[in-house]
Parts: C-alpha cells; structure tokens; sequence
C-alpha cells in the first residue's frame, strides 16, 4: 500500500499541470461535467491535498479541475435533530461559527479543528475535501465518525444518503461514485449525557498525525455507558472503528480500569509502517492514545449530564 | 583607572559598535522586494532542467535524446558527451557535472535540457530515455568499508586530491576516501592506569541544510568568451574557481554575481546548479536559469555527513579521562562533496578544544557510499563530534555516579596547555560559559517531577567548542563619494546572518559617519575584492577587520587632504559626520569640499587620485595539520575557539517515548556582540537548527532511494512547536578580533543533541545512542531499561 512518502518518483521532473479549470454554475451542470469526464475531471476544493497527491503522481492523470466554489455548498446550518455542513465550507469558516462552538457533546469535532494548525491551509482546506481525498493521516474523519456522522451525496441518480463510516474505503479511496458529488455532512446532534473528544500523536506542532483517535460516549442516568464510538485514525488505508473496544465499554461505569483493558484492544488492530514511525511502535501506543481519547470523552459526558 | 573603568570609558565612546543598529536590508526584505537568486533573470532567458539518475549505482547503457532536442521550444539539450570530460572537487577532483558511463546515487545528473520555458524544459528532460544496468550499491557505510564492498570509484587511485588532503589509497578498504589519524602521549599506557573503561557507539543521520531558497544559477556567456554567473552563493570566488576548473576558463574571464541569499548552511559554499547552466548558456547562446526544486534539493545537492562514532575512555577513579581512544566514520555518499574531505579532517578540531587527555588517538576515515554525498554544514564535522563526547560525558559520569559537571571541570584544557594535536591553547572561556548556563539550569535545586502520569522531567547540559579555520583571506575595498556615501565593496553574500549590517556598523565606526551612509555592494567578482566565503563563522572576524583596515585607510586619507587644505596638521583634526574639524579651534572642511567638481557638474574627483579609495585585507598564517602525523606544524592550526554551553529543560512521555522541550539556554562567548540583536538572531537559528537534527531532521534511504524528499515526510521544527530559546552573550574580547569580535554563527548548534539526549537519560534513566531522538527510539530505551531493572 502506498504512505505518503513511499513511491514518489523523486526523479521525474514534469509537475501537475492540468489543460482546463472549470466552474460550474449549478450542481447539475457539476454532476454532468463529472459524469462524462470520469477520472480525467476532479473537484479541487481547497486544492492542498490535490496538487500534493498529483504532483506525487498518486492518482490517475487529471486533465480538468471542477471547481464548486459557485454552487452555494459552503454553509453551517443547524435544525434540533443535526448540524448540516456544506461540503465546500473551509475549516476555518467551521472553526469560527457560532453554532459549532454552542453545540454540546460535539467537542471532538472542535478538538480535531484545533489540532489542524496551518492557519493557511485552514483558510482554503474543505470540510468535502478532508473527506472525500481519503487520506488516512486527516484528522476531521475521525472525530466525525465518532460523532455518528452521515454524508448526503448527490450524483446522476439522484442523493443518497450514507454513514461516513465505511464511506472511506481504503487508502485515497473512498466510494464516490461516478458523477457523484458530495453535498453535505449531517451531525446528528448529540444527547444530553454524551461527550467527545479527539486526540492526536505527532511529530511536530503542524503535522499529519502518526496516529489520531475520535471517540464519542454516551452515559446513561447511573453515569453507566450506554453507547461508545471508537475511531482510529493513521493505522491503515482508512479510519476504522474499534467495535472491541466499544464492546467492551459498553454497560461498564467507566472506571479507569474498565478503559484501559478495553483499550488494549486498540493495539490489536493491523498498523502500517510509515516514513515517520514502524508498525510495532503505532501499536505500542494506540492503546495510550485511546485510552486517553476515551478518559477524556468521559469527563465531557459527565460533565454533560 | 583600572582596567574596568578605562573599558567603559572606551565602550561608551563606540557610536555604533555592540548597538542593535537596525539591519541595512530590512526595508528589501519586509517589504518583498529584496532579490534572491532564484527571483533572478534575464531577458530572453532560458530555463534549465535537469536529468536526473533514478538509481543508486548502474552503468549507463545509452542516452537518446532524440526526441528531447527535436521538442518545439528546445534549445540546448547536454550531456557528459557535450561538457568538457574532467572532474571537478574543491579537495578531490572526483564529480563529473554530468554522469558519463556510471551513476553513483539516486538523483544524480545525467543529462540537462534548456528551452523557451520551465514546462518544456521538463517535458523535455522526461523525454530523455536513459538506458541503465543496475549495478549492486551500498549506503550502509559500515558495509562500504568492507573489502568485498562493492567499489563506488574504481578509478580513485587516479583522481587528482588539493595538497592538504592527499588520498590514502587502502587497498583492504577500497571506498575509502580521506583518513585522518592523530596520537597523542601513549593510549595503550593510558589504559592501563585507568580505573574504569567506558565505552560506547553513538551515530548521526543524513540531515539537510534546509536552506529556504533553493539553489538556483542563471548564467550568460558572453560573446567574447567570457562567463557571467548570478548565484546566490556562500563563496563567489569558490564558484569561480569551480567554473574555471571545469570548463579550463581563466579566472578573469569568469564573473560571478551574487543576489541575496536565501541561507546556505555550507551546502552552498560548492557549485550545484551553477556548471550545468553555464553549459547550456554555452551550448544554446543565451542566458539559461537552472533553478533546482525543493525534491531536487533533498536528493541532488548535499547533506550533513552521518557519522559513527565509536568512542572509549580510560578513565581515574576521581574521574580524570586518562586515555580517550575515538574513531570516527563519515559516510560520505557518491562524492567528495566539495569540502567532504576537510570535514574529514577538521572533526579533530571539536574533539581536541575543550577536555585536556594526556593519552589521546583519533581515526576519521570518510567513505565512499551510493548515498547522497556530504558536503559542509554549519558546524563542519564538529557537531558530530560532539554529539558522540558530551553523551560520553554523562554516560562517564553515571557510571562513576561523579557529578556531570565536576568531570567536565576536572578535564577541561587551560591556558597555556598542549591540546592532543599540539596547538598552545589560549584561554578559552569554558568556565564562563559553564557557570552563565547553570544560573538558569540550577541543576542544584531540588527535581520537579509530576506526582504522577506518564511525564517525566530531566535536565541536560553539554559543553563544547568552536573553531573558526585559518588560513584565510578577506579584503574590502572602501570608496568615499563626494556627496557624503562611501560604498563598501566587500565579497561576503548577505545570506541572511546581518553581515551586511555588521560590515555597514564598522565602517560607519571608523568613519564616525551615520551608518545610513554606507552602502554595500554585493558580491560581483570583477569588482568586489577576494573573499574566502561565509564558512565557518568567520565573517565578523576576518571581513570584519577587512572593512574596519578600509575604513581607517579612507579615513587617513581624509585627513591627509584636510590637513593640506587647512593647514592643520593631522594631529589636531577629527571627522565627524562628513566635516573634518579642528581640535580646539575654529577651521573646519566638509568631506564633499575635497573633491573638485567637472565644469559640467556631473561629477568630481579628487586630484591626485581621482577616487578616495581605502583598502583592508586580514589574513592569518597558521600551521597545518601534517598528513602524516596528524599534528599541527606551529603551535596554533586554527583562527580561535569559541566556548558554547547549552542546557536543556525537557519532559518526556514514558509511555509514548514522546518528548516536549521545556527550555533551552545557550552560552555562547562571542567576545564583543557587534550587534546584540544579530547575535541573539544567530544563536537562536542555531540552536533551532541543531534542535532539528537532535529530534527530527532525517534523509531517509529506502532501496537506495530517498523516501522523504519532501517537506511532508522530512520533518523540520516549525515555530509553533520550538520551545523559548534563551540566548546568552559573554564577552571577553578576541585579541586581533574587530572590537574584540570572535565568530558566532557555528557554536548554537553544536552542544543540543547531546544536551538533549542527556536530559532524556535524566528524566527517565534511559539512553539513545543515535540523532534524531523520534519518540519510537525514546520508548525503545525506555523499554530496554524496564527490562533491564528486572
């Protein structure tokens, strides 16, 4: 499988440079440019994990660039059951709204927000991007998986609608079909009695993670856990949920043991070896970082209650 | 008066001298329209690219450039076959400019393309179809010292090496370049006094310099042969020579002209881009820019040498180092890397300087591998070096449980002692900077440690020391204008360390003149005097008293003039501001009035001599290193040293090996801060520059390959993760320094490694042997020692 850093063609000399740049006016006229370019054409959102991955020559040729800045898909909106998020909305535009910050229970999404230093790449880097680029080292998956959160995906056939969980398949994989956009991430808005948090291990202060952890709790009236979710980011091709682990939360009080034996099971998952660190040391310290990620999601949901 | 008082007294009559005058290329720089070499060109100007080899050794079969040279937009394509077949090494004439029948390393040059635009250029050079037949390749560099290694230079025994650094033909180690030995009293003897043996392996990985612009060349051969070069380079003048080697052109034929510089941390001291765009403009007759990628920059220039360091002491029970027996590996990659020879050689230096031990040896051996070659780097072989001996230190002073810093008293040189190379020390402030940095390190207080968690806290130190290399040459040329200005021309490229200020500072000095009025020039080898480069922290030092001799020249002769017009004599008169006035009297005479005005008033000359032209030159003859005996010919082999001490605050993570760094002081005695502020700027660089190759900095190899040629997978320190750098400024003067000036850009980087592996063995009782400290080796001795307590 490849890791950034691995199979780079350090030699070749020729850069990304595509023919056309397009600017649909309408979502139809998006999904039809899509449709019938197939992989030639690519949405640039934000632009800063395309160009990187292009110039890598880690995915087919691009010859033009679709980009959705002019379809209205950049909004926070909040109804009493979800917070909708247009896909175009750049993350600093998510980490300054009101709504985001006044929600309770999503605080694993401000964390991630927060771990995200460049204020540069905040500035232009898309909440539809972090997703839909499927890079394993983002840290915005994660916490949103943990969050329970859906995506509204429209295409020739009309929308759908699909758990983000699972919608990242493999490493720059994920399933979005052809023509197929993705509108709108919806977060269900969390119950009274639940908390999250999202953490972080990496090597410098504006980094990819070497690893990441999202992890959402709800506790019941006796403080017991009702439900737990999980993820784990930076071990494989995709994010993946830890059911284990969340097997083995779920009915306890929580204790400081009770988390950290359900948390060994965090480092049973299959780690890849990266540039930054092997596999056996992100195994070593998958369970640290769960355990901490879950200690904290706790408090939050006390805290909550 | 005592001495103090007549100090101050002196002191407070400096005007600019230890002021943080504001930099002279501020406004340029803040407001982005400074221009760096890579902002050069031309009109009509080509662009270079170049072909590059994607292996880490093979012969080469066939180069078909066909469809390369027939692309519309396609002016020049070269390869070995198009450049004059010589090799060219500023100590060992041994790298082709491009690959003739072998490749040596991933990303070497093969072939090279100019055309109308950049994106030609690369279609261009993608064009190019290399055939190659992979050949067997070794980057380990413990392996290439084998004898049934496979040979990188088959042909060594041929190249032609610079006298100081004759190559030793070892016919048992055939990759073996350069070796340097020295021995001192009798090691064996040592020995066997010795209380206690300690001894131990430490290593260095591959960083680079990171230089933010990366090297970049645009070069016009003029119609009567001549060669102008814009680079912005460490050393003009080393350019030149380089050029003149290789192309077998007279040195004043070739003019080199250097914009700002982008930083150079040595790489930049050796041609890179520079023979391969001279060729081309050669080939295609129009000027041609070969500006290298930051990719380009990580596989295909140079980087810090790794080292392996195996070490071992003698040592006395009341901790006296007895017998120190050091031998040091540099993997020195494909080629000779320019100055790779004398890094070789000059890591003697670090290893000498600070700790008296009677009974003394030392190998360095430099060896040929398939890696990308090392070349010079802030530091020079010392940071290594010291890497290796001030984790020694510490592991001497466990194992003896001494006092860590009552062993690096109890060994420290004198005043007036013979160090192992048989130089005279001359006093050499380690006491001072020792004692600044345990003011703020107060490793006497009680330890503060979490009553609980995972973090635990540790503090480390290290001392070492600096050496500025002689012999060397700098000279600055000053012209006094007639409306007040004198322009400096000076070979020294501002790369970004303020030099143009300190120059602008000491002229302005002996001038007693503003120093808004200089101006200086910026390198252009057809007008700017002899300059050996910006290495080895010796600007201050040696273009420093260069500026001030040109200074004092212009300024006598100021007098002279003045005291003719005024019939005053020398004696009773001073320049201040441009106006030459009369001690205790009433005559006074504007510089300006000196000078005679053409009847047109388009200019003015003085009579005599037309121009008002002062001249400096300092240069220092010292012994050299004997090939044969390792040992310095006079009593002093280098400029001066400079005593560094670095202390460490830290807390790390025992159970994720991750670790935060606290605090970091640096002592550094630079004998007179010309300007604070620029001195401040440089230890801090430094130590941030030294922070990451202790817990980051990495080229790796995979394959023979580089897997992280980028700035993604390469990681740097960024600002938000760099802890608070304490600078701290001693100042006992240099004797023959400018104002007592020594050099500072070196020493900051010197002492963080081991001051930061010291602290992680004092926060968790657990060692790592080899930079860069990554949290996977901290939890892997963490681990280790765990097991070891059992």
């Amino acid at each position: 499988m490849l890791k950034l850093g691995i199979a780079i063609d350090t030699v070749a000399s020729s850069r990304f440079r595509p023919e056309d740049y397009v600017f649909p006016a309408t979502m139809e006229e998006a999904i039809s440019i899509l449709s019938s370019e197939g992989e030639k054409a690519r949405i640039i959102a934000g632009g800063t994990m395309l160009f990187e991955l292009a110039e890598r020559k880690m995915i087919p040729e691009v010859k033009k660039l679709v980009d959705l800045s002019r379809i209205g898909l950049s909004y926070v909106a909040s109804d009493p059951e979800a917070i909708r998020i247009g896909s175009l909305t750049t993350l600093s535009e998510l980490t300054n709204h009101e709504t985001i910050g006044q929600t309770r229970g999503i605080g694993a999404l401000t964390d991630s927000l927060s771990w995200i230093r460049p204020i540069q790449v905040k500035n232009v880097a898309t909440v539809g991007g972090e997703i839909c680029s499927a890079t394993p080292l983002f840290d915005l998956p994660p916490a949103l998986i943990a969050l329970n959160a859906k995506l509204i995906l429209v295409g020739p056939n009309g929308s759908r609608t699909t758990d983000l969980d699972g919608f990242v398949l493999d490493y720059l994989l994920c399933d979005l079909r052809q023509g197929e956009l993705l509108k709108e991430v919806v977060i269900p808005r969390p119950k009274k009695g639940s908390g999250s948090t999202f953490t972080k291990l990496e090597r410098t202060a504006n980094d990819f993670a070497l690893l990441n952890c999202g992890v959402a709790l709800e506790l019941d009236k006796e403080a017991k856990c009702r439900s737990a979710c999980v993820c784990l980011g930076g071990a494989l091709g995709a994010p993946s949920r830890l059911s284990k682990v969340e097997n083995k939360l779920v009915k306890t009080n929580l204790s400081r043991q009770d988390i950290e034996k359900a948390a060994e099971f965090a480092s049973e998952v299959q780690m890849s070896q990266s540039v930054q660190a092997s596999s056996a040391y992100k195994k070593s310290v998958a369970k640290i970082i769960c355990r901490d990620t879950i200690l904290s999601a706790k408090e939050r949901a006390l805290d909550n209650n | 008066m005592s001495t103090t008082q007549q100090q101050e007294e002196r002191e407070t009559l400096l005007r600019h001298i230890g002021k943080s005058v504001t930099r002279v290329d501020l406004k340029a720089k803040m407001t982005g329209r400074a221009i760096y070499g890579y902002d050069f060109s031309l009109p009509h100007m080509l662009h270079g690219k170049i072909k590059r080899s994607p292996y880490p050794h093979a012969r080469i079969l066939k180069i078909d450039t066909e469809a390369a040279r027939t692309l519309n937009g396609v002016r020049a394509v070269i390869t070995a076959w198009d450049v004059p077949n010589s090799l060219y090494g500023v100590m060992l004439k041994d790298t082709p400019m491009l690959a003739r029948d072998r490749v040596r390393y991933v990303g070497e040059a093969v072939a090279a393309v100019a055309a109308d635009s950049l994106e030609i250029a690369e279609e261009a050079v993608d064009l190019i179809k290399v055939e190659y037949a992979p050949l067997p390749y070794v980057t380990n560099v413990e392996k290439a010292l084998e004898k049934e290694s496979v040979v990188i230079h088959p042909d060594l025994p041929t190249y032609k090496a610079g006298p100081p650094f004759p190559v030793r033909i070892d016919p048992n180690r055939p990759n073996v370049g350069n070796h340097y030995h020295v021995e001192h009293g009798n090691v064996e003897s040592g020995f066997s006094e010795a209380d206690f043996v300690v001894q131990n392996r430490f290593e260095t990985a591959a960083m680079q310099h990171m230089h933010l612009e990366p090297s970049c060349a645009v070069a016009r051969a003029e119609p009567d042969g001549r060669v102008t070069i814009w680079s912005a380079t460490q050393s003009p003048y080393m350019i030149r020579q380089q050029i003149s080697d290789i192309f077998q052109i007279s040195t004043s034929r070739i003019r080199v002209i250097a914009p700002y510089e982008g930083g150079g941390f040595g790489s930049r001291l050796e041609v890179h881009s520079e023979p391969v765009a001279v060729a081309l403009a050669m080939k295609s007759r129009k000027p041609v820019k070969v500006a290298l990628t930051r990719e380009e920059v990580f596989t295909s220039t140079l980087v810090r040498h790794p080292f392996v360091v195996y070490i071992k002491d003698g040592v006395k029970r009341d901790g006296t180092i007895i017998a120190r027996d050091m031998k040091v590996i540099l993997n020195g990659g494909a080629y000779s890397g320019g100055f790779g020879m004398s890094v070789c050689r000059n890591c003697i230096f670090g290893a000498v300087s600070t700790y008296n031990i009677a009974n003394f040896r030392f190998d360095s051996i430099r060896v040929f591998t398939n890696a990308p070659p090392g070349g010079a780097f802030r530091g020079y072989g010392s940071t290594q070096v010291d890497w290796a001996i001030e984790c020694q230190m510490d592991c001497i002073a466990n194992e003896l449980h001494l006092d860590k810093i009552q062993i690096r008293r109890r060994n420290l040189l004198h005043a007036g002692d013979r160090n192992a190379i048989g130089e005279t020390m001359k006093d050499v402030n380690h006491h001072g900077v020792v004692e600044r940095v345990l003011e703020k390190l107060r490793l006497d207080e009680p330890r503060q440690d979490y009553d609980s968690g995972p973090w635990r806290r540790g503090k480390g130190f290290a001392l070492t020391t600096k050496y500025t290399t002689a012999p060397t040459a700098s000279a600055a040329t000053v012209r006094v204008l007639d409306d007040h200005t004198v322009i400096l021309f000076v070979s020294g490229t501002e790369i970004g360390a303020g030099s143009d200020t300190i120059y602008s500072q000491i002229v302005a000095e002996e001038l007693n003149c503003p120093v808004e009025s200089v101006i200086v020039s910026g390198p252009d080898t057809m007008f700017t005097p002899f300059d050996d480069g910006a290495n080895s922290s010796r600007r201050t030092y040696y273009l420093g008293n260069a500026c001030r001799m040109a200074a004092q020249d212009a300024r006598q002769q100021i007098l002279e003039r003045a005291s003719r017009a005024l019939q005053v004599p020398e004696s009773n008169l001073m320049v201040e501001d441009w106006k030459i006035v009369e001690r205790n009297g009433s005559k006074s005479i504007k510089v300006s009035e000196l000078f005679l005005k053409d009847q047109t008033r388009s200019g003015a000359f003085l009579p005599g001599s037309g121009d008002l032209i002062g001249r400096g030159v300092w240069h220092e003859r010292v012994g050299f290193l004997d090939p044969v005996t390792g040992r310095c010919t006079t009593d002093r082999a280098v400029t001066y040293y400079t005593p560094v001490a670095t202390g460490v605050e830290v807390e790390v993570n025992e159970e994720t090996g991750f670790m935060r760094v606290l605090n970091i002081y640096c002592a550094i005695d630079v004998g007179k801060a010309i300007n604070p502020l620029s001195v401040e700027g440089q230890i801090e660089g430094g130590v941030v520059q030294g922070l990451g190759g202790a817990i980051c900095e990495e080229l790796i190899l995979q394959d023979g390959k580089p897997i992280n040629a980028n700035l993604a997978d390469y990681k740097v320190p960024l600002s938000l993760g760099t802890p608070h750098v304490q600078a701290i400024v001693l100042e006992s003067p240099e004797a023959n320094g400018p104002y007592g000036a020594r050099g500072v850009g070196e020493g900051p980087i010197t002492g963080i490694s081991p001051a930061l592996a010291n602290a992680i063995v004092d926060a968790t009782g657990a060692r790592v042997y080899d930079i860069p400290l990554t949290p996977e080796k901290i939890l892997a001795a963490i681990n280790l020692k765990a097991k070891q307590r059992k």
